[in-house]
């Protein structure tokens, strides 16, 4: 009689346990998934969106008596795109006075460092048929400027630019990377 | 031993099982509720941390909107289609008039040209200096205000062998508004 006493209150003793540890396990997987660190996504930013709208308007020297007038950068944009050969009246073609202007402004305003906050920037510029739609990219684009390195990069921010052209558009898409 | 003992005794036996597993029940019920407590304790602190920082977050997205929507004011602004566009012919005048510093609600304005910037320190826009110049002080900010920037158009009427054409560059106007407690 003791001895089947002894049995069931054993018994309890061990599924009092084993229920503590089952608790004790959902609350472990619980908090992981939680606490599991998020993967870096892209956030929209309006600030780069706004840089890209003022960078677009930024005069530049290149002339061209045709037009007339002094290319800024969403003009030069629309001529690499449309016709790459075209050359400004110094003979400087569009796309490298594009390509030039905008390392200028990006190595002034976003440089890259592997100390400062900065670590990385991407600039592309690209034709896309619907803005909606991610996968009407046409890549690779007219212009894509990279510095620096992803390592170390603890939030993510783009803005864009769209450019409105006659087949969709042409997005002026900027990628930054920042550390600690 | 009498069978009325015997049943008296068994129900005390049985009496003192049915206790004691009680006992066992509300421990355990105890525990349990601990433990969730601690875990949802543990889980409030971290989505805490995780609201300030959407907090702050959207608190700098609707500040950035603000700044745009001062650059955009006719007041200041290019005119036209053109967003995020401030006339620097406009500002320069605009500075000069005093009655303007408390236009808007604000403890600071400032307008600064970013790119191209060839002069090595801030140097002060006024009709003596301008257009070689970097800086538009509206309203000095205040010590104790924040500020919150946007990247603008700076854009002028520019003269070349006899030709006017617009020349813009790249500026960042600053917002200084009151600390929030």
């Amino acid at each position: 009689m003791r001895k089947e006493e002894n049995k069931k209150s054993q018994q309890e003793i061990v599924g009092f346990i084993i229920i503590v540890l089952m608790v004790v396990i959902a609350g472990v997987i619980f908090l992981s998934i939680s606490l599991r660190p998020q993967k870096a996504v892209f956030t929209d930013s309006a600030d780069l969106s706004n840089f890209l709208i003022a960078g677009a308007r930024f005069t530049t020297d290149c002339y061209i008596s045709s037009v007339p007038g002094y290319q800024n950068l969403e003009d030069l944009t629309r001529s690499c795109a449309s016709n790459p050969l075209r050359k400004c009246d110094d003979g400087r073609n569009v796309c490298e006075v594009l390509n030039s202007s905008y390392n200028g402004i990006l190595n002034k305003i976003w440089l890259t460092s592997e100390v400062g906050a900065i670590k990385y920037y991407s600039l592309n510029i690209f034709y896309q048929l619907n803005l909606t739609d991610p996968s009407t990219k046409k890549l690779p684009g007219v212009l894509t400027i990279t510095s620096g390195k992803t390592a170390g990069c603890l939030t993510r921010i783009a803005g864009q630019n769209p450019l409105s052209i006659d087949s969709g558009f042409l997005v002026t898409q900027i990628e930054i990377c920042k550390g600690a | 031993m009498s069978e009325n003992s015997k049943n008296s005794c068994n129900i005390l036996k049985k009496s003192k099982k049915g206790q004691y597993k009680i006992k066992e029940m509300i421990f355990m019920l105890l525990f349990i509720t601990i433990f969730f407590v601690i875990v949802l304790l543990f889980y409030l602190a971290i989505s805490g941390q995780n609201l300030k920082n959407e907090f702050y977050q959207n608190t700098k997205q609707g500040a950035i909107l603000l700044v745009a929507k001062l650059a955009d004011s006719p007041e200041l602004s290019c005119g036209g289609k053109d967003s995020v566009c401030i006339d620097s012919d406009k500002l320069v005048v605009f500075k000069e008039h005093s009655v303007y510093k408390n236009f808007w609600n604000i403890d600071g304005l400032v307008i600064k040209q970013i790119y191209p910037n060839d002069l090595n320190a801030s140097k002060e826009c006024n009709s003596g200096t301008y257009p070689n110049c970097n800086t538009y002080t509206i309203k000095a900010p205040v010590n104790t205000s924040v500020p919150d920037e946007s990247y603008v158009s700076l854009c002028r009427v520019d003269l070349k062998e006899g030709y006017n054409y617009k020349k813009c560059t790249i500026g960042k106007i600053i917002v200084y508004t009151a600390k929030l407690k």
